[in-house]
């Protein structure tokens, strides 16, 4: 996919797999990865991003007695994927016009 | 490597971030770890599977947002102004090498083209005026030492140029340092 359209997809991939549940960069890794490739090392800078976009927050909580940071969505966050609906409509457009005939539709 | 090793190596290779950062980046890493094994993973394999350390800051680094944050901290600033001062005290140490060794070349250039010259001449006087071998072997000796002489000053001049990049590298690679030093104290 391309790099550009990858970085994008990936910050809101991160985001909805907070939309049900807090999560770890650990398990959001595991959800995430199934539908696109994604590493350690490229998480870690879209979690940042999406703090400093105050789209989650973090917080630790105590696990296995250890401290685990924690990710929530927050209401921009979910305002954030919910212009997805009609950044699909556009999107879907866009690219029914890239593999038609060539505007001749 | 073990998680420790691991950690280490990556905190070794977050300079330009600040404390701040990197105390978050290795605490991620040593999460995602220790997350790892208690999903069944083996330290290790989880280790190798991260990628190399190197590779991991530089995917971190690639990040726009960092780039920024990098350059807007303090430390660009003095960074900045560090390069220039590297700069200039490094022309300027230059230049003063440049004179000492460069008069140094010069004299030798010149006494070295005086002397083959002033051989030569006594050279041809005395091959007619007093023609031993002694007096000959002389002047060529004379004549030899010349030439190595200016020679060697030849040398000395081309030395000095090829120097003069080492040395403002070096200059510059020393205030890097002074900054991580700086940068540790803070």
């Amino acid at each position: 996919m391309d790099a550009q359209l990858k970085k994008g997809f990936l910050e809101l991939l991160v985001l909805a797999s907070l939309k049900s549940a807090a999560s770890y960069g650990y398990k959001i890794i595991q959800d995430v990865s199934g539908i696109i490739d994604i590493s350690e090392s490229t998480l870690y800078p879209i979690l940042k991003r999406l703090e400093q976009q105050e789209f989650v927050v973090t917080y630790t909580e105590e696990f296995n007695s250890r401290l685990r940071r924690y990710y929530r969505i927050t209401p921009a966050g979910n305002a954030k994927l919910r212009e997805c609906r009609t950044d699909f409509e556009e999107t879907k457009k866009i690219y029914d016009y890239i593999l038609s005939e060539g505007g001749r539709s | 490597m073990n998680k420790y090793e691991f950690l280490y190596k990556l905190d070794k290779a977050l300079s330009g971030f600040s404390d701040q950062e990197k105390k978050e980046i290795v605490h991620y890493y040593e999460e995602l770890i220790m997350d790892a094994r208690d999903s069944g993973d083996t330290e290790e394999a989880f280790i190798n599977r991260l990628g190399s350390v190197e590779t991991i800051v530089r995917t971190i680094r690639k990040d726009g947002s960092f780039v920024t944050n990098v350059k807007d901290k303090k430390d660009f600033q003095l960074r900045k102004v560090f390069d220039i001062t590297a700069r200039v005290i490094g022309y300027a140490i230059y230049g003063f090498f440049v004179i000492t060794v460069g008069s140094i070349a010069f004299g030798f250039c010149v006494s070295g083209i005086s002397l083959v010259f002033a051989a030569a001449v006594g050279f041809i006087r005395d091959s007619v005026a007093d023609p031993t071998i002694a007096t000959q072997v002389m002047y060529a000796g004379g004549m030899v030492l010349g030439g190595s002489l200016f020679l060697g000053g030849v040398w000395c001049f081309k030395w000095i140029f090829k120097t003069a990049k080492a040395f403002i590298e070096k200059s510059l690679e020393f205030a890097d340092k002074l900054i991580k030093k700086i940068g540790e104290n803070k």
